[in-house]
């Protein structure tokens, strides 16, 4: 049973105690103790709802639950994790399915030196060759187990190494990876920068992957025969990585470049190509203005500990997208994912904030903020006449660095003006023009390019220092996909513990008058002290994930979902 | 000093990861195997039948990339490999451009009990074994995971006839032990129909570059497309308890009727012979109908 191995994790905690002589002792130092920690239940009741795709459950009702628990005393730190998915919430990967303790840890810290073993979650720069990391709402765990080793020899200088398998739903998966990161804050290195209003850090990181050979074929033919090739695998592939981050007063910028040595996998058709990555941010601030670049390009960076894996697991390294993430329902319809066999693309934006009793600031103040961002494919050329494109077995293709690609992957500009009316009254108004090649994001082959228009009114209103009702209008027009939506959402809050919600998403320019639907929510929340508790009834659009080679579809569902959460 | 010993123990830690990293020098590939177009059929009597049940769907943009590879692994290894396009799940459902319905109630009953679809398209699971503890294989561990079931000992034999009636189909399965087998064993026959042109979602146009094949492959040709099922999708009891080498269980079946719009021509019977607790296939086998 998957929590029976991890049981002896916690008699491992409590034999990692110092050795007493009597019983009282050790009661004594576990309650010298304090103990943390924190839960979330997500349970849905799901009811059949076949105008909008929503097809029977049979289960009824499904749940995403976990619970955190920490226990710190002095340097020492225990702590675990227990997740159940019984079963899975839809849209969920049915290979969750089970409940256990997945995560599990034993840490000692000091100022010199931090030191895990069992799971943990790691980063090293940008995380362009690791990042490992959880995101319950995704349903995204690579943590790493095995051991995690930071240390500070001197002022300004952090070094880390690690060690371990990743986390593939409720085991390990295949590949060890073994990585170590150093950090070096020139300021505190050199006497003569201490006080210098540059602050510059530089960084550098390299990490390896180790899986066992395996017998992968390809399968080719020519005009006279069929023939079926076994590849060379690396059974060890590293990655490197530089990074620099220079701050003075208000403008910083950082940059990392990464490299990956030959990595043939499932998610690139088994090319040999190395890839790279270079990610530059660069920011301006000052009263009242912020201007922030950023830059990025990858190619052939997917790395994971599984050569053969393609879905959204067991990835060793994190590509950040340069776009930006929305969080308006309407215009997260679209949403850019990152595509890990390469792209290139840039976002900018500039937040200016006209100050109050100015001309265009009024009595509060105005704030606008512009945004601009794209993404292109690579320029990609065949490495010979005789070799297509990415083939399996060969260096796969050329690409010109600093080029764009001809295909447009996504493109977002939006501009957004904030500004408080009056005492009680609180406006945000945002247009958005949205390009999306849902061909490439979502994998959709003849899929239209969809071209949108967005405009979102979110407003707030105070009736007193207690009570304020939100209401967010959002309207999106297209000629493709589904076509025309407007939605609306009003949400009253009665102080800090009780809040009502009412909303509605409405498909009303679809081409297929009979899909013409409405997806209507209620919902009611509590709060007291550390525990929220939230009650939601109503319809959720079906949507496509994927990722890699492999497709799946996240459900329409219909039905009643409840969330708790608490800490303590 | 004890920190000059760490800071060397990490230098030193800083080049043996600088150094684990294999460069592959060209060629990239060996070559294991070679048919010739138009040649015999390979097949080995002494080795393994195996099973690969492709979860498939005409949706599915990358579907015809792993069918395509699966059929050549099959040209190579002729009748030691049976494939089963099971087309179930999102990806299989009809639309206007893709009218066929090519599911069926015993295609959607395995998805269902293996959770394919849900994990994605394409996947395939070989003789319902787990390869790497994995169950649901992308089309990256078809050839692996097929190779290690080739190699295991060949447990039995399954011979099969079968003869049409106007659209009925009777005929009989004899299964011969060819190592103990001790246990419950089922026997399925399910209804195959190959070479059905009709359009498939494609997103390689390498597969036929005489002509235009993406978004949609108008006249793609489905392999192996999963009809139906002459004894329900988990079949019949053939063995009970144990099976001796050399003997025999048989079991007959009559007037299956075939659907009048699939072609007779192309009909194939599957008959695959699996430990009912461990669900694991150790025998497949199959005919051509006519």
């Amino acid at each position: 049973m998957k929590t029976l191995k991890n049981f002896k994790a916690l008699l491992f905690i409590v034999l990692m105690l110092p050795l007493a002589s009597n019983a009282q002792d050790v009661l004594d130092v576990l309650k010298s103790g304090q103990v943390r920690g924190d839960y979330q239940v997500n349970a849905q009741y799901y009811v059949t709802d076949s105008a909008i795709g929503a097809y029977e459950v049979p289960e009824k009702f499904k749940m995403n639950a976990y619970g955190n628990i920490l226990y710190t005393n002095g340097n020492f730190t225990a702590g675990l994790r227990y997740e159940a998915y019984l079963n899975p919430l839809e849209g969920f990967d049915p290979r969750y399915k089970g409940n256990g303790i997945p995560y599990r840890f034993v840490s000692y810290k000091t100022d010199f030196i931090e030191l895990t073993a069992g799971n943990f979650y790691e980063q090293f720069g940008s995380g362009l060759i690791f990042r490992s990391y959880q995101e319950w709402t995704l349903g995204y765990d690579n943590s790493v187990d095995g051991i995690n080793v930071k240390l500070k020899p001197f002022k300004g200088v952090t070094l880390k190494g690690i060690y371990g398998t990743q986390r593939f739903f409720w085991e390990q998966g295949p590949g060890i990876i073994r990585g170590g990161d150093a950090e070096i804050f020139l300021n505190d290195i050199f006497p003569s920068m201490a006080e210098s209003k540059l602050r510059l850090t530089l960084g550098g990181s390299g990490i390896s992957k180790y899986q066992e050979a395996q017998d992968i074929e390809i399968n080719t033919e020519t005009d006279t025969s069929y023939n079926i090739y076994a590849l060379k695998l690396p059974l060890n592939v590293a990655a490197y990585a530089g990074r620099m981050r220079l701050n003075y007063g208000g403008f910083s910028l950082e940059g990392e470049y990464a490299y990956k040595m030959n990595d043939p996998s499932a998610l690139n058709n088994f090319i040999y190509k190395s890839g790279d990555a270079l990610l530059i941010n660069a920011t301006y601030s000052q009263k009242g203005l912020g201007i922030f670049f950023s830059a990025k390009r990858t190619d052939n960076m997917s790395y994971k500990s599984n050569r053969l894996e393609q879905g959204n697991s067991l990835d060793i390294n994190f590509l950040p997208p340069v776009t930006k993430m929305h969080t308006y329902g309407l215009i997260s319809m679209y949403p850019y994912a990152t595509q890990p066999n390469g792209e290139i693309g840039f976002q900018g934006q500039v937040i200016y904030t006209f100050p109050r009793e100015s001309l265009l600031g009024g009595k509060y103040g105005t704030t606008i903020t512009a945004h601009y961002s794209q993404v292109n494919s690579l320029k990609l050329n065949p490495i010979n006449s005789e070799t297509a494109i990415g083939q399996s077995g060969t260096d796969g293709y050329e690409s010109e660095f600093f080029a764009f690609g001809d295909e447009k992957y996504f493109s977002d500009m939006h501009i957004e003006i904030r500004k408080k009316l009056n005492r009680n009254f609180k406006l945000k108004a945002t247009y958005f023009n949205i390009f999306y090649n849902m061909e490439v994001i979502e994998g959709h082959t003849g899929a239209a390019d969809v071209y949108a228009n967005a405009a979102v009114f979110d407003m707030t209103y105070k009736f007193n220092r207690k009570y304020s009702l939100h209401g967010m209008f959002q309207g999106l027009f297209t000629e493709q996909d589904e076509g025309d939506w407007a939605a609306a959402m009003l949400e009253l809050n009665l102080g800090s513990k009780i809040f009502f919600a009412l909303g509605d998403e409405y498909n009303y320019g679809n081409p297929d008058t009979d899909r013409r639907y409405h997806y209507y929510t209620v919902a009611a929340g509590y709060t007291h002290n550390t525990t929220q508790i939230s009650l939601r009834y109503g319809r959720q659009r079906e949507g496509i994930l994927c990722v890699g080679g492999v497709c799946r579809n996240v459900p329409a569902s219909n039905g009643l979902t409840l969330t708790l959460t608490s800490s303590f | 000093m004890k920190r000059t010993a760490y800071i060397f123990i990490a230098i030193l830690a800083a080049l043996f990861i600088l150094e684990s990293c294999d460069k592959v020098d060209e060629p990239y590939t060996v070559l294991v195997d070679s048919v010739k177009k138009g040649g015999d059929e390979n097949y080995d009597s002494t080795k393994r039948v195996v099973l690969l049940e492709d979860y498939t769907g005409h949706r599915c943009v990358n579907c015809p990339t792993a069918a395509h590879d699966a059929h050549i692994k099959q040209l190579a290894m002729g009748k030691n490999l049976v494939i089963i396009a099971i087309h179930a799940g999102y990806f299989a459902e009809p639309t206007n451009s893709l009218p066929e319905d090519f599911r069926c109630t015993t295609g959607n009953e395995l998805d269902e009990y293996y959770g394919v679809s849900l994990v994605g398209n394409p996947n395939g699971i070989i003789n319902r074994t787990a390869f790497n503890d994995n169950i649901i294989l992308g089309p990256g561990s078809w050839n692996d995971a097929i190779n290690t079931e080739y190699e295991k000992p060949k447990m039995a034999k399954i011979r099969m006839n079968a003869s049409l009636s106007g659209d009925k189909v009777s005929g009989s399965v004899q299964v011969e032990a060819i190592e103990p087998l001790s246990g419950d064993y089922k026997l399925c026959v399910y209804v195959v129909e190959d070479s059905i042109v009709a359009p498939q979602d494609n997103n390689n146009p390498d597969l036929d570059t005489t002509k235009t094949i993406i978004p949609i492959w108008e006249d793609y040709v489905h392999r192996h497309v999963l009809r139906g099922s002459v004894n329900g999708t988990w079949g019949s009891y053939i063995i009970n308890g144990n099976l001796a080498v050399g003997n025999k269980e048989s079991y007959s079946f009559s007037d299956y009727v075939l659907d009048p719009e699939w072609n007779k021509e192309q009909v194939h019977l599957v008959a695959i012979l699996y430990h009912l607790e461990s669900k694991e296939v150790i025998e497949a086998w199959q005919m051509h109908l006519e």
